[in-house]
């Protein structure tokens, strides 16, 4: 009778290993909402385009509008911990970096890190950046520029370099 | 229980990564050099994995560069093929399949593509048909592939084309397919598994042992081998154990982790290869340390069946009684902890759980749920995860969320761009037409230097063309020579008179000498000339410069407040009703997801009531026999008491009877 009993326990496995694998969707409603869900997600995303076309128009006036980018070379022992950006001697922008964002600098992706008004003439940036060299010592390091903004939106990236040691910063008008 | 979290993670993972090997692997193009700062940036999102952000970035992007009127200028034309394919690869990551396949599918029909160009685009674009099952198509779109291509496209193409034979059960042709590319250091083993399984489906056995044995025992420390070793191992002892080859298959079962996704079924199964041999004190080794484990699992639940079963089996009732009375009791609770998960879920805790922390990737959502704490609504969420429909459903759930989220958080923002422009139109509306008046009065006046400037330079150019050396005279020179000429005239006139010669000399020396200083001067007078003509040129630009800026800002000034109403307008009802969208569609998806839920752990319930069944049987049984293997014993134990008393009794008698005979 025992042995009968765990016969009936294996073949219940089974069963119930068949029945998990074939699963209990309903794949027509499912199929139906899968459509809904991304038909929804291409209007957000086109009305997200919009929006976000008209609030740069709307806030960011070319003739004013001046965005700062930070891009980084490292190995990947480096560590970028924070950023500190002052326009004129007024700090504007101050982050601190989560390992997914380090992470994706170092593949090659830019932050924005802030975009704003200035006027049209000369103004001083001034970058502080903080974090770890490659062999694991604390760093801080500043770098200064100046930049011209014209009529048109001016675009500046600071680049990050680092090749072991501490790291380098320089400036790219685009 | 957090081990056993991460190891269910690793399972899920796992599990989808086999059937879609190569699918999750979303590698976007990149260039050496960056000549967009915003395609970097769009990018930068996409490594981020936050997909939504990316793809707006990226559409926003590609529709600016689309609507210039010379886009070759612009800086985005330097990565455009590369931006269309990442908007379709994170479109594909995003879930939406439809618009990623038709994005992909323009790179494909546009003509002067590079063949390099159309190839990766046809594999992904047979990605995304294989992703949602139309797997002929998926063919289709590898036929496409052509030319030289790469040895890394190639293999993940062939291992596609291997997968697609598999899902029409062509076997054969996937193993021919398959087999080059069992050493591919690129598929990192995916190719030999799933050629080990094709050949096990094909029904070349031996092949398939073959070929698994080796990925059972491909080196490697990282959380991809040893799962996929693990599985590798599993699939074997679960195969020739289905082929009655249990001697064969506790190696097997043996080689996978005790710790690993899949240690729980290699042990229930290592348990039944040694009952199937009758070698039930050896299935008691497996059967013991799996009964410790998490009883929520299907493996272990059975374990609890199987331990006792083993001890029957070797005639230790008692221990079988105990271990069956034990098995109830978890089965019981267990059953117990099912009903309050199932009410939970029917109360709309599970929907809510599921909403925490929308802004988090979906993997790092389910390891922060875990470790908040063990509550009924999301018990056994991470098992019903490992359908990758229900999967799918949680992440469209979270992405509805976010979607409605976004919405509001527009629709926040729209109010404060209204109460924005209302401002500025408060501020401008009285200032511009003053403004507009300055800058009339000093347009005018650009206009007149302008106009000047013109007629100097025209002055100029006559006077160097004629030699016209007098043009060059300065107001002192002309001055004299117009008094000069005065007293000439005078002097022409006058009767002749003592010292009017004298005075005719002296005047023609003086007049010689005005004109000797401006004739040798010419030269030079010419170039300083020339020089504030320059000089002049530069101060106008400037002017020009500051009346171009003053022209922006007014025109600026005027679009800060006006031209918004109707598109803000139109936007904040589109906003409205999507938001509204997104709403209605997390009721139908959350609905959905509490059905299958509750239908998954009602199945489990059922299951479990069923042995809860067996055990109590078992242990009646078990009972019956021990009490009769007890009062066998005891009746043993008696007749053998009676046996010795009998012996004994004739002992006492015979030497009597001997005595009696004395």
């Amino acid at each position: 009778m025992i042995i009968r009993n765990g016969i009936c326990i294996l073949l219940l496995l089974a069963a119930s290993t068949a029945y998990a694998q074939n699963g209990q969707s309903e794949p027509a409603e499912l199929q139906g909402i899968d459509d809904q869900v991304q038909t929804l997600k291409k209007e957000v995303i086109e009305i997200n385009k919009e929006l976000s076309l008209l609030e740069e128009k709307l806030l960011f006036p070319s003739t004013t509008q001046i965005a700062v980018f930070l891009s980084l070379q490292s190995k990947r022992n480096f560590r970028l911990d924070s950023v500190e950006l002052t326009v004129d001697g007024q700090q504007i922008a101050k982050y601190i970096y989560t390992f997914r964002e380090l992470e994706a600098l170092q593949k090659g992706g830019v932050q924005r890190l802030h975009t704003g008004n200035v006027t049209t003439g000369g103004h001083k940036l001034d970058i502080l950046i903080r974090g770890q060299t490659d062999s694991g010592n604390p760093f801080e390091k500043t770098a200064t520029t100046t930049i011209d903004k014209k009529v048109t939106p001016k675009f500046v990236e600071m680049q990050v370099v680092a090749g072991g040691g501490e790291p380098r910063i320089s400036f790219k008008d685009w | 229980m957090r081990r056993r979290f991460r190891a269910a993670l690793i399972f899920s993972l796992l599990t989808v990564l086999l059937v879609n090997a190569g699918l999750a692997l979303a590698i976007w193009v990149k260039s050496d050099k960056l000549e967009d700062l915003y395609f970097g940036e769009a990018i930068y999102y996409g490594y981020q994995e936050a997909y939504f952000d990316a793809i707006v970035r990226l559409d926003t992007e590609l529709a600016q560069h689309y609507a210039l009127d010379q886009p070759s200028l612009d800086s985005l034309s330097a990565h455009r093929s590369e931006a269309e394919f990442d908007v379709g690869d994170l479109e594909l990551s995003y879930r939406m399949h439809q618009r990623a396949g038709r994005a992909i599918q323009r790179v494909l029909d546009a003509e002067g593509v590079p063949q390099s160009v159309r190839n990766e685009a046809a594999y992904r674009l047979a990605r995304i048909y294989y992703a949602k099952g139309y797997y002929i198509n998926a063919a289709h779109a590898l036929d496409l592939i052509g030319g030289e291509v790469s040895k890394p496209l190639a293999e993940r193409a062939d291992l596609l084309r291997g997968q697609v034979q598999m899902t029409q059960m062509n076997y054969k042709q996937a193993i021919k397919l398959l087999k080059p590319l069992r050493k591919s250091s690129e598929l990192n083993g995916y190719a030999a598994f799933n050629l080990g399984v094709a050949y096990l489906r094909d029904g070349q056995l031996q092949k398939g042992i073959a070929q698994l044995d080796e990925i059972g025992k491909l080196a490697g420390n990282d959380a991809e081998t040893v799962a996929l070793r693990d599985k590798a191992n599993l699939t074997l002892g679960n195969r020739l154990l289905e082929e009655g080859r249990a001697a064969e298959a506790r190696p097997y079962l043996e080689r996978v982790r005790l710790d690993g996704p899949f240690s729980n079924k290699s042990l229930l199964w290592a348990g039944w290869a040694d009952a199937a041999l009758q070698k039930y004190d050896r299935a008691l080794v497996p059967w013991t340390e799996l009964q410790k484990r998490d009883p929520s699992d299907a493996a272990v639940q059975e374990a609890l069946l199987a331990l006792p079963y083993a001890y029957a089996q070797l005639e230790g009732y008692g221990q079988a009684a105990l271990l069956y009375g034990q098995a109830v009791n978890e089965f019981e609770k267990e059953i117990d902890r099912l009903d309050s998960s199932m009410s939970a879920i029917l109360n709309g805790k599970f929907k809510r759980a599921l909403l925490r922390d929308p802004d988090e990737r979906t993997s790092t959502f389910f390891q922060n749920l875990r470790a908040q704490g063990d509550a009924p609504e999301t018990r056994y969420l991470l098992d019903l995860m490992a359908s990758n429909d229900f999967q799918e459903s949680v992440k469209n759930f979270r992405d509805m969320e976010q979607l409605r989220l976004n919405t509001l958080q527009w629709m926040a923002n729209i109010n404060a761009y209204q109460d924005l422009i209302n401002v500025r139109r408060q501020y401008f509306v009285p200032l511009l037409p003053v403004i507009e008046k300055n800058f009339k009065t000093q347009d005018a006046l650009l206009q007149s230097v302008l106009l000047r400037r013109d007629e100097v330079a025209r002055h100029l150019n006559n006077a160097q063309k004629s030699h016209n050396v007098r043009a060059f005279a300065t107001q002192a020179e002309l001055s004299m020579q117009r008094r000069m000429d005065r007293v000439a005239y005078k002097l022409g006139r006058m009767q002749e008179q003592p010292g009017l010669k004298q005075a005719k000399a002296r005047l023609a020396r003086l007049q010689g000498t005005l004109s000797w200083q401006i004739e040798t001067d010419y030269d030079k007078r010419l170039e300083k000339a020339h020089k504030d003509l320059v000089e002049l040129d530069e101060l106008i630009g400037k002017l020009r410069e500051q009346h171009q800026v003053i022209v922006r800002m007014k025109r600026e000034a005027y679009q800060s407040y006006e031209g918004y109403e109707v598109p803000l307008r139109r936007l904040s009802t589109r906003l409205q009703s999507l938001n509204n969208n997104a709403a209605a569609l997390m009721q139908q998806q959350a609905g959905y997801l509490e059905k299958v839920a509750v239908r998954e752990l009602d199945r489990r319930r059922r299951k479990l009531a069923d042995y809860r069944v067996k055990a109590r049987f078992a242990l009646a049984e078990s009972y019956d026999r021990a009490t009769k293997k007890q009062a066998k014993e005891a009746e043993d134990v008696i007749r053998e008491q009676q046996k010795i008393q009998e012996i004994q009794a004739d002992d006492d008698v015979s030497p009597a009877a001997g005595g009696t005979q004395k």
